[in-house]
């Protein structure tokens, strides 16, 4: 794993309006994706795990949304600045996104082959003859025959087209895949299938990898860090270790909680109690503060930064601030 | 004496491709007061077998025992009856509720066909359902699309309850909801049953919920049974070649889990006009001639059930 | 979370579609401009300054002035009072047709599309057979069998126009009938005519209000139309169609005779169509806030 960082995101702010009500979606996120790495982002429903990867992407509906602060960079360049155009150069050559419903991304009036084929067109100078033998080879790259490329997507099943869809991400050798609950709507053995051929693509290719998933177990296999969201926050962002072996803060120590365990017999679950805070009316102090067993005063006042509690652990929560002595 | 017991229960559906065996010849008994885990991957069956218990679907063939009487054929009067002791919590919190009902309506309205109740203690009565699943009496006038997938199912849970029943058929009860809230409804189902007795058939396809939930997990692929015995030992030693790959398909929240995968090839087909062997052979790495001839769920050891004529090879 | 805003207990759907209906600028002018023409309907008596049949002879063909804002027909009539009172019959048979066929339309929709197989297979083969022959024949061909009149036309426009509402009906029927809480409403014994009627029909109705608004106004077309060929109202009750049938004849030199009731006739139906597109963007829970 070579340590150069391939996008990093500053301090994002995404909000979305909607009637009267502003949506704080994204309130300050700063990460970075290193090469040949792979980066969880966990967290819940409306946490604003999407809306990051699409503005990534620059691929977010304006409007409603609309980024009001932060710098996206990749390659040194600030890509919020860049024109539709560059962008477009961008989304495919280097960054490419799979999304949860795989029928959203193919046309069903087509058969698959072209539509692979159509996207190695828009991006490499290449003949027609040539564009279809390489989605032959990507199809058979994702573990589908090659002449299945003459079905239309209705002839796959859910697992299968999410393969296609993987395919037609991965065919111009994009640096970063960002893989938005990519198996969520499949079933479980199909999920494994898909998860592994996903990891040996990573893995040959070096591609690095923003998986977004509410799945822990998921995370555990797949990724190297892990960044907990919480209400357009992260809350908790360390590698693989840090997080389910040194877990800091209370929000993942209750997603933990909240999970039934295969391996020992648990009596009864320990949920988080209470639910997601409304996002266009986010509560003061630290946002968690009402759903968590450890609150105090200072928790619902206080803004909360990021604590290193050890290299490369940040943790949003005053119960880890290094000045506090314990 | 078992609650419910199901014999040789079949659900066929008339497709333009041929009869869709959704169901095929399940049996299985549930004791009052415990809860039956239903697996399996989407097409299984398992929510159509639900259904069908409930009358929700005819039959095809097979009997339906419930508190030891046949209720596969019933009068519609009957059929209310009956309903008052066997009711269903939906997967979708979203589309199980009427949009243009009010929370108070939506649990009144059980209440209502009943006409039992004079409208004061029908009142005092959705007050108190809603006391009982935890939602707060503010909530009485709101509408569904004013709340949020948790509360929702709070609702369908409140529905279920009202003309108290003893067995409820839970179809994906919390599929559809974030791990945080999950657990909420999963305690709240547990607290419930063991209040009131309940029996709970439990389908789903999230395997570390019906470990946590069930007594006994049955296993369903293609319309069939192919393995049932008790949660616990079902995770400890599955014997199906198909359990088997379900299980360690999960993956699992821990960093340290060493997980042997089988990976299995293809995926999981339709069940039209099938053939009369294992349905599982075509893709499982155990398959033999035997396959092919119709698999019996026996009893491999006491409570634990298999339909794999290999078994004994598979669990060496 | 938006359970914490108290709203209205009832009527609370209603006041919602109002309020995203007044923002839209067009939908909102075909609804006033509807609402001034029912009122001056209503009110016609005191608003027109003549008489429908009142024939001013020595004015015969005078163009719009001041004392006849629309000019004069070939009778001498006032053409300003004439489209007043002209716009009770219109709008009559524009609304009581639709409500004609809507009722009759519905129900057998609902039927259909809630028994689903032999029941919906019998009822949509007749209508099949219905819409063979097309809707203005149709009106046609029962208005000549019943004779003309204002009842009549009404009957003849809104029969002929069954069809249409009964396969919206039936189709919207059949999504809302797909979702789980009807199986909720099965399970704890909801009986079929409590389900359809609350549980389906409150469900299905939003494209069905969107059709009738757009219906009143081709409605009101045909029966233009029909009086166009002397089977709607008959003279010398005044009526946009039959007006416009009426001047046919002097078109070339008294261009006035005909562009009023014209107009009429038109801005109705634009408005009608203005308000029905603003109420489905207005009704579609998909574009809620």
């Amino acid at each position: 794993m070579s340590g150069e960082s391939l996008i990093s995101v500053k301090d994002l702010v995404v909000e979305y309006t909607s009637g009267e009500d502003v949506v704080h979606a994204v309130n300050g996120v700063s990460f970075e994706l290193n090469a040949g790495e792979t980066l969880g982002l966990v967290g819940e429903t409306g946490a604003g795990k999407t809306t990051i990867a699409k503005s990534i992407l620059g691929i977010l509906p304006d409007p409603p949304a609309k980024i009001r602060g932060g710098e996206i960079f990749m390659d040194g360049k600030n890509m919020l600045k860049l024109s539709q155009k560059e962008m477009r150069k961008v989304r495919g050559n280097k960054i490419a996104m799979i999304f949860q419903d795989p029928m959203t991304a193919l046309n069903p009036m087509f058969v698959v082959g072209d539509q692979i084929a159509e996207v190695i067109r828009l991006h490499e100078k290449i003949s027609k003859a040539g564009a279809a033998k390489k989605s032959m080879e990507l199809l058979e790259m994702v573990g589908i025959p090659g002449e299945r490329g003459r079905e239309y997507p209705h002839q796959f099943s859910g697992g299968m087209k999410q393969r296609v869809v993987i395919a037609m991400a991965l065919a111009c050798n994009p640096q970063v895949l960002l893989a938005d609950e990519p198996t969520t709507a499949l079933d479980v053995t199909i999920q494994a299938q898909v998860l592994e051929m996903m990891m040996r693509l990573r893995d040959q290719r070096g591609t690095s990898m923003l998986m977004i998933t509410h799945d822990l177990g998921i995370v555990a296999e797949v990724c190297d860090k892990v960044a907990v969201i919480y209400a357009g926050e992260i809350v908790e962002m360390g590698t693989k270790e840090h997080i389910f072996d040194f877990t800091s803060h209370p929000y993942t120590e209750g997603l933990f909680g909240s999970l039934p365990n295969l391996n020992t017999k648990t009596k009864r679950l320990k949920p988080i109690p209470g639910m997601m805070p409304n996002p266009s009316s986010l509560p003061a102090g630290c946002k968690f503060h009402p759903r968590c067993p450890y609150a105090t005063e200072a928790c619902k006042t206080e803004t909360v930064p990021l604590f290193e509690t050890e290299p490369g652990h940040l943790v949003r929560c005053l119960r880890r601030d290094p000045r506090q002595v314990r | 004496m078992a609650l419910l017991e199901v014999q040789n229960l079949k659900k066929y559906f008339k497709t333009p491709r041929g009869i869709l065996h959704a169901v095929d010849d399940v049996t299985f008994s549930l004791e009052e007061g415990k809860t039956l885990g239903v697996v399996g991957e989407s097409g299984c069956g398992k929510s159509t077998l639900g259904r069908t218990i409930l009358h929700l679907l005819d039959s095809t063939g097979g009997k339906i025992f419930f508190k030891g009487e046949d209720i596969t054929v019933v009068s519609r009067n009957k059929l209310g009856e009956l309903r008052e002791d066997m009711q269903i919590i939906f997967q979708d919190p979203f589309s199980s509720l009427n949009p243009r009902f009010s929370v108070s309506q939506t649990i009144r309205e059980p209440l209502e066909l009943r006409g039992r109740l004079s409208k004061a203690e029908m009142e005092e009565e959705v007050d108190r359902l809603m006391e009982v699943v935890g939602l707060a009496p503010r909530l009485r006038n709101s509408y569904p699309h004013e709340l949020d997938g948790g509360r929702r199912q709070r609702i369908g849970i409140a529905r279920a309850l009202a003309l108290k029943p003893k067995f409820i058929v839970c179809d994906e009860p919390v599929s559809a909801l974030d791990v945080s809230i999950q657990a909420q409804i999963l305690n709240l189902m547990l607290d419930l049953q063991e209040k009131n007795g309940l029996t709970y058939m439990f389908v789903t396809h999230d395997l570390s919920v019906v470990k946590y939930i069930s007594d006994e997990i049955a296993v369903m692929y293609l319309g069939q049974m192919v393995e049932k015995c008790e949660s616990d030992r079902l995770f400890e030693r599955p014997i199906h070649p198909y359990t088997q790959a379900l299980l360690s398909a999960i993956p699992i929240p821990d960093i340290h889990a060493q997980n042997k995968r089988i990976l299995l090839k293809g995926e999981i087909t339709s069940p039209i006009n099938p053939k009369p062997g294992c349905r599982f052979a075509a893709r499982c790495a155990y398959a033999t001639e035997k396959c092919r001839e119709p698999q019996e769920l026996r009893e491999w050891e006491p409570g634990h059930f298999v339909a794999c004529c290999r078994a004994e090879e598979v669990s060496a | 979370m938006a359970t914490e805003r108290k709203k209205a207990k009832k009527n609370s759907r209603f006041w919602e579609v109002m309020r995203r209906l007044r923002k839209n600028r067009l939908a909102m002018a075909g609804l006033v401009f509807l609402l001034l023409m029912i009122l001056i309907s209503i009110f016609a008596p005191l608003i027109a300054p003549y008489g429908y049949e009142t024939q001013d002879l020595y004015n015969m063909f005078a163009l719009p002035s001041a004392e006849h804002p629309f000019g004069t027909d070939n009778l001498g009539r006032d053409i300003f009072s004439r489209i007043i009172y002209g716009g009770r019959a219109s709008l009559t048979i524009g609304f009581a047709s639709v409500a004609v066929s809507a009722v009759f339309g519905m129900t057998l929709g609902a039927i259909a599309g809630y028994y689903g197989g032999k029941v919906d297979m019998v009822i949509m083969r007749v209508l099949d057979v219905f819409q063979a022959v097309p809707a203005i024949l149709m009106s046609i061909a029962i208005s000549a069998t019943l004779g003309p009149g204002l009842v009549n036309a009404i009957l003849a426009i809104g029969l002929s126009t069954i069809p249409g509402y009964s396969r919206m009906t039936r189709a919207s029927f059949m999504s809302v009938q797909g979702m789980e809480y009807i199986e909720a409403a099965r399970a704890i014994h909801c009986g079929d005519r409590r389900i359809m009627l609350k549980h389906v029909l409150p469900n299905a109705v939003s494209p069905m209000i969107v059709q009738m608004t757009m219906g009143v106004g081709s409605c009101i077309s045909v029966a233009a139309m029909l009086s166009f060929i002397g089977l709607g109202v008959q003279p010398p009750s005044p009526e946009w169609g039959a007006m416009l049938s009426a001047g046919r004849n002097y078109i070339r030199d008294y261009w006035h005779i005909v562009l009023f009731p014209g107009l009429a006739i038109m801005l109705t139906v634009l408005s009608l169509n203005m308000l029905g597109d603003g109420l489905r963007d207005a009704l579609d829970p998909r574009l809620k806030n």
